[in-house]
């Protein structure tokens, strides 16, 4: 008797394992089932690339992004993130070529398609600067629950807040985290890793 | 003799690259203040501004202020301070110049205070050097050389303080 119980609750209890295990699994690797294959952008927008390519928002669907907001006239934060990116790309491997890294600006006016594509040139060249129209800049920007605006200084010229952190999106179009300025190196690089893993 | 005036040279170049760790610091003086390291960055292709950082020592006993830098190279210098906030980063100007407190010292490095060098005359490039006036409000001005390090260069790179 106590013999056919254990038989029992053995079968029961891998029952259990069998069936959720799977969609534990599942449901890690797809988020809320609700959103699943979900495109990250909320709004639809079109922008064009430093090479002159039309990018919508639905190019940026199902694949890992790397977005980080900047313009070419911000001196200090941008060129440091930039830098930064294009480091841990190097050191990634063959793992960041999965990862579709872009430069937005927020400072469309003044940063064309051709200024885009002068200023990265100092950078890793798998990073792609993506500009347009400021409406379709902002509907990519606020549809991740972010935002940037203009500050005018008393000189007649201008800067741009930002968002300073890099967002990562993975290929299901969850949002994985941000890279911070302050965090550690290694942190940053194990987010990426993490990242290039979902696609 | 070849292999004398070989190792003569040899103990020669031993010499001169120990020099530097003796030497002093990347630095300049004006009354009680030391401008230690100054240093910027070199520019992107086609970017219109640059960021210039360097640490202030006072060593007198009386409060100063940069108010002013300038450099017959770069159309204008405004001192910045980069704010990080609720996800947001931003730059504004310092008002009326940068204190620096009697017998202290204020750093300005990537990521915080930074001077801004708008339309430089030509690009910043690695390893030259960029002239520049810094006007103190009591010592005064002083003539320094920024050294141009790599674009994006971290703090690390380059403090030799």
């Amino acid at each position: 008797m106590p013999y056919r119980r254990l038989i029992l609750t053995t079968v029961a209890v891998s029952a259990t394992v069998a069936v959720l295990v799977p969609a534990t699994v599942w449901l890690h690797r797809n988020g809320n089932p609700a959103s699943a294959g979900a495109r990250p952008f909320k709004q639809r927008f079109t922008l064009v690339s430093h090479r002159g390519e039309t990018v919508t928002d639905v190019e940026l669907s199902g694949r890992p992004l790397v977005l980080f907001f900047g313009f070419t006239h911000c001196p200090d934060v941008c060129p440091t993130a930039l830098a930064e990116i294009s480091k841990l790309l190097v050191e990634l491997g063959p793992a960041a070529d999965r990862l579709s890294v872009f430069f937005v600006s927020v400072d469309p006016e003044r940063d064309s398609s051709g200024v885009l594509a002068n200023y990265l040139s100092a950078f890793d060249d798998r990073i792609t600067g993506l500009t347009g129209n400021v409406g379709d800049v902002a509907r990519l920007i606020s549809g991740l629950g972010a935002s940037f605006r203009k500050i005018e200084n008393a000189e007649g010229s201008y800067a741009m807040e930002h968002p300073a952190g890099t967002y990562l999106l993975r290929a299901n179009g969850t949002l994985l985290g941000t890279l911070d300025p302050h965090e550690p190196e290694a942190a940053r690089r194990a987010k990426l890793r993490r990242l290039a893993a979902s696609g | 003799m070849k292999a004398h005036r070989l190792w003569a040279t040899l103990a020669l170049l031993g010499f001169v690259s120990s020099v530097p760790v003796m030497a002093p610091a990347h630095e300049f003086r004006v009354g009680d203040i030391r401008i230690v390291h100054p240093w910027a960055r070199a520019t992107p292709p086609g970017a219109r501004v640059g960021a210039g950082y360097l640490t202030v020592v006072n060593k007198g006993l009386i409060d100063d202020q940069l108010i002013e830098a300038s450099s017959s190279t770069i159309a204008s210098i405004e001192i910045h301070a980069t704010e990080t906030g609720g996800g947001i980063s931003r730059m504004r100007a310092i008002p009326g110049g940068l204190p620096i407190p009697a017998d202290g010292r204020v750093s300005l490095e990537p990521g915080g205070t930074h001077l801004m060098l708008v339309e430089p005359t030509k690009p910043l490039v690695q390893g030259e050097l960029v002239r520049s006036t810094l006007r103190f409000k009591r010592a005064g001005t002083v003539e320094v050389e920024f050294e141009v390090d790599a674009i994006g260069a971290p703090k690390s790179a380059s403090e030799h303080d």
